[in-house]
């Protein structure tokens, strides 16, 4: 039996944030692949792929971020929970909720 | 680079064949819009393509003032008062009216979709996706939306009503 590197055992910094982009990943194209559909805030952000996003914390903030800055509309619900703000208050529209939350994320340093 | 929603599109015939077999099958149905997530079929319903109407009004959702935040069919038949429709028998083409036609399943509001004035075919907000002329309106029924349960009217010759809005 061979000895186990020290990396089997450890997982550095940068392996835990591939794990967790991938996770991300799956989880936010399951999720829009699953809702689609749907006119129903409710049935969109309760959806299960949804909920675990937000349950993975807020090392999860920064990718989430990134899906805002590219355009994704639907995840105000999901960074009030992680952040406990609400950057987008009053905001009527989802663009406007969007741009508020990319200027949060960029002045707090989460995103480029 | 495309956002996660832009990458994963489908195009509208892969959407209606995966999901709406009615519409597939009947083939009565063309594009309308390309896809857009900033407002759903309600809003859509209503004549309003810049909001999202949900009850749930926080982070950019917006439902109109006076109607009660309840997510029900009586809920969204409330919000679209407030734009004008008031209930009706069916969804039968009226040359003076312009009609609503609202889904559910069981109490739980779906889809809403709105009669062409001047073709009587039916225009409907697919959620997210694409806007869609559909020549029969039980054609997007089925598993996805259930089946029409209400209908609205609102008269052509008024001014369409553009409700205020929370927030």
């Amino acid at each position: 039996m061979s000895e186990s590197s020290p990396s089997v055992l450890v997982s550095r910094p940068d392996e835990g944030r591939a794990s967790l982009r991938e996770r991300f990943n799956a989880l936010a194209d399951e999720w829009i692949a699953a809702t689609r559909l749907s006119s129903s805030v409710i049935e969109t952000c309760m959806h299960p792929a949804y909920q675990q996003i937000i349950g993975l914390g807020p090392a999860v903030l920064p990718l989430v971020l990134e899906d805002v800055a590219q355009g994704e509309l639907h995840w105000g619900w999901a960074l009030r929970a992680l952040t406990g703000h609400d950057a987008a208050e009053g905001a009527e529209t989802l663009p406007q909720a969007r741009d508020a939350w990319a200027r949060w994320g960029r002045e707090a340093g989460l995103l480029r | 680079m495309p956002s996660r929603r832009d990458a994963a599109r489908l195009t509208l015939a892969d959407l209606v064949e995966r999901w709406l077999p009615r519409l597939h099958e009947s083939r009565a149905y063309e594009e309308r819009s390309p896809i857009d997530a900033s407002y759903n079929c309600v809003a859509f319903a209503a004549g309003d393509t810049s909001r999202f109407w949900s009850p749930k009004v926080q982070d950019g959702y917006s439902w109109p003032a006076d109607a009660p935040a309840d997510e029900t069919v009586s809920g969204v038949m409330a919000a679209l008062e407030c734009a004008g429709f008031v209930e009706c028998s069916d969804a039968t083409f009226e040359d003076r009216y312009e009609k609503v036609a609202v889904f559910a399943i069981g109490d739980f509001p779906t889809h809403a979709a709105r009669q062409d004035v001047g073709t009587g075919a039916w225009l409907s907000k697919l959620g997210k996706e694409y806007d869609i002329a559909h020549t029969n309106l039980a054609d997007v029924g089925g598993e996805v939306y259930g089946e029409p349960v209400a209908y609205m009217r609102r008269d052509r010759s008024s001014a369409p009503r553009r409700p205020s809005m929370r927030p």
